[in-house]
């Protein structure tokens, strides 16, 4: 029963959505502010140089999992000298949900993480849930009002294979745009991480966003 | 434990396994080492292997104390067997990866004041990219790469032979014969050492391979050898005292 | 089924002697994946199907099949993340064990093991019993081939051929009609994949993937998951079958 209300949680958080290419990963998030005066909350964590993380759900419990992620990486580049093999982190972070469903006195993290990352088999999208499962995506959207951008991303996502990450990250701010409604996408409300095979984890400046934001506020004006 | 001193560990090896060589060739990587465990100046066993496959694409050669090296084995063991049991799309531990942790681990011991005892070399040929690794990890953690490694004595006789006859373009059967070379000056000047030895490659089409052990021939037929080790007839004499 | 009080915790049997959150685990378990084991002639296969949630999903995601050591295999259904966490405590187990005693954990003491712990979830308070069956698959040197089936409930037999889920019936059904024991591993797996996709009948417009893994002397005893493009194939194949068998019926 927790569990379920746990998944609320991460239903509850904005949207956050994730797509990838052969050689790309790149990850776009709604951020929101509690207030006018406020800044936004950050919603996509890099972890590593090759991996990142974007979330819905609570911001608390998405830092604590993004701590432990990023001293796992620590740690295996400590030991092996290597980049952490993107599953077997995530199999980690599945591990401790779990266990968090099962034990009294526990409560499961009220979190749903996209995980984003290239290794040495490729680019992968994970999508994490309270309950401890987790699945590999071409393209996934989580979070509140997410359906209108899965249903973007499932139109779109066979095209995706040979794309760079600057078309990747334009289907994802077209997605996300569907999801925000009315809601206008600037820079400071929209945040996009990407990795690519040869390219280290990196958020987006806010210049760059803001002529990809541009382009496609044009784009979707003429159609 | 005596009173009064502070607790120790290992600080002598006890069955030992001398000078072990690694080298790069045209093809990959060559490991050498003889087949005799010493205990003291006893050789307690003369067929014993002190190299092994870590992985497919990984092998380690060890010098040094052999309960240590067993313990590496069963380590390495466990770390490999994890890898594949995991069945997440590929085994990702790469004969770098390998190497680094054999630091690490022997690091951590000598911080604890109770190494392993023994010097490794480890080599291996990836399968996917054909990178070529050759590394040597000491008993301190102390991490070595090179084209040409040897531990223990041989890193006092051989290295300048290596040095000499060493080229990146090395056939297998040259690079045999240098490592014979270097075995042969072992054989003669450590008194740990045998004349079996034994060698495994790692190539990219062949993957790891430990070849049977043989032995190599020695020159004993020298005129010193032949005369009376008669006080009076001896050219060198030594004092002990 | 309705427990009126007595279902809030797993430590009070309830005055008919029921233990409902045992049965409610077990409930979890009958509507989900059917899995199954089988032992053949020289070796086992283990199988299970599931449904694509979404066609946006990596092929082989969401993974039911799992090693426990590098001789033992398992197929778990229900909640996985249950499961996987049962196979987690088994690798621990396996470990363990070799440690201590130089040889590999007889599949039976692991079968064992794991049932205890199962069982143990089911008489505290707090902790919920597992919402998973388990089968696990090895060989050892002891009693060699061994096939085991672990329940929410702790139960734990030894089979030749068992099956748990929303296809158990049928799936039961189908195994005792066939004569595996006689059968080779090769010639078993496309019946398997055929009972699989059968026992699912009712979700067949959906998107389905199988997960197949064997131990067998071909392997070296060693547990393999099948390639994801050759169990691919084999579904299409078995679809194919079922289409005709029904052609023919009609």
């Amino acid at each position: 029963m927790k569990i379920e209300y746990a998944k609320e949680a991460v239903k509850q958080g904005s949207t956050s959505l994730g797509l990838k290419s052969d050689r790309n990963v790149v990850l776009v998030s709604l951020k929101k502010s509690p207030h006018d005066l406020a800044s936004h909350q950050e919603k996509i964590f890099d972890i590593d140089d090759h991996m990142g993380i974007a979330i819905a759900g609570l911001t608390a419990d998405a830092r604590y999992l993004c701590k432990f992620m990023r001293s796992e990486c620590l740690n295996y580049w400590y030991t092996h000298d290597s980049h952490h093999p993107t599953e077997r982190l995530v199999n980690k972070i599945a591990k401790k949900a779990q266990v968090k469903t099962s034990h009294p006195g526990k409560r499961p993290f009220g979190v749903g993480l996209l995980v984003g990352s290239v290794d040495e088999t490729g680019t992968h999208l994970f999508e994490t849930c309270p309950s401890g499962n987790y699945y590999e995506y071409i393209a996934m959207a989580i979070g509140a009002r997410s359906q209108s951008a899965k249903t973007y991303l499932e139109k779109n996502y066979e095209l995706f294979a040979s794309l760079g990450w600057e078309e990747l990250a334009k289907h994802g701010l077209r997605a996300l745009k569907a999801s925000a409604q009315e809601t206008e996408l600037t820079e400071h409300n929209v945040s996009v991480g990407f990795v690519g095979a040869d390219q280290k984890f990196r958020l987006l400046t806010a210049e760059e966003l803001r002529s990809y934001l541009a382009e496609i506020n044009d784009s979707m004006e003429i159609a | 434990m005596i009173s009064g001193q502070p607790r120790t560990h290992t600080q002598v090896p006890v069955n030992i396994g001398t000078s072990v060589m690694g080298l790069r060739y045209k093809d990959g990587i060559m490991l050498a080492a003889d087949t005799a465990v010493a205990y003291g100046s006893m050789k307690k066993t003369k067929h014993a292997q002190r190299m092994a496959a870590i992985s497919s694409d990984t092998a380690i050669a060890c010098s040094g104390e052999m309960s240590d090296f067993q313990e590496l084995l069963k380590i390495f063991r466990e770390k490999h067997d994890g890898d594949v049991i995991e069945n997440d799309g590929a085994l990702f531990l790469k004969p770098t990866d390998y190497f680094n942790y054999l630091s690490r681990v022997q690091y951590q011991r000598r911080m604890k004041g109770d190494p392993l005892w023994n010097g490794s070399i480890i080599g291996g040929v990836r399968q996917d990219s054909g990178d070529v690794f050759l590394g040597m990890v000491d008993l301190y953690g102390t991490k070595v790469e090179g084209n040409f490694l040897l531990t223990g004595l041989a890193a006092h006789y051989c290295q300048v032979l290596m040095q000499n006859s060493w080229r990146a373009d090395l056939t297998e059967a040259e690079a045999r014969a240098i490592i014979e070379d270097c075995m042969k000056v072992m054989f003669y000047r450590d008194k740990k050492a045998s004349d079996e030895i034994q060698i495994t490659t790692i190539t990219k089409d062949q993957g790891v391979k430990i070849h049977d052990p043989y032995r190599i021939q020695g020159e004993w037929n020298f005129q010193f050898f032949h005369d009376k080790t008669n006080e009076f007839w001896r050219p060198i004499r030594i004092y002990n005292n | 089924m309705s427990g009126t009080g007595f279902d809030y915790e797993c430590s009070s049997l309830s005055p008919e002697g029921r233990i409902f959150q045992v049965e409610y685990a077990e409930k979890a378990v009958e509507t989900s994946s059917t899995i199954l084991g089988v032992r053949c002639k020289n070796g086992i296969v283990l199988g299970t199907e599931k449904i694509v949630l979404s066609k946006m999903m990596v092929a082989g995601t969401d993974k039911r099949v799992f090693s426990i050591t590098t001789t033992t295999g398992s197929v778990v259904n229900g909640l996985t993340p249950d499961g996987k966490s049962l196979v987690y405590r088994g690798r621990e187990e396996a470990v363990q064990y070799e440690k201590m005693f130089g040889i590999k954990i007889p599949i039976q003491v692991l079968a064992e093991r794991l049932a205890m712990r199962t069982q143990m979830n089911t008489i505290y308070n707090g902790i919920r019993p597992y919402g998973t069956s388990i089968i696990l698959a090895g060989n050892d040197h002891i009693k060699g081939l061994g096939l085991y089936m672990i329940e929410p409930s702790g139960q734990c037999f030894e089979y030749y051929g068992c099956a748990s889920g929303r296809g158990k019936q049928l799936a039961r059904n189908e195994i005792e009609k066939v004569n595996f024991r006689e059968m080779s591993v090769d010639e078993a797996i496309p019946l398997i994949a055929k009972i699989l996709l059968k026992a699912q009948e009712e979700m067949k417009d959906k998107k389905q993937e199988l997960e197949i893994s064997i131990i067998s002397d071909t392997t070296g005893y060693k547990h393999k998951i099948l390639d994801r493009v050759f169990v691919d194939q084999l579904t299409l194949k078995a679809q194919e079958e079922i289409e005709n068998e029904q052609m023919e019926m009609a």
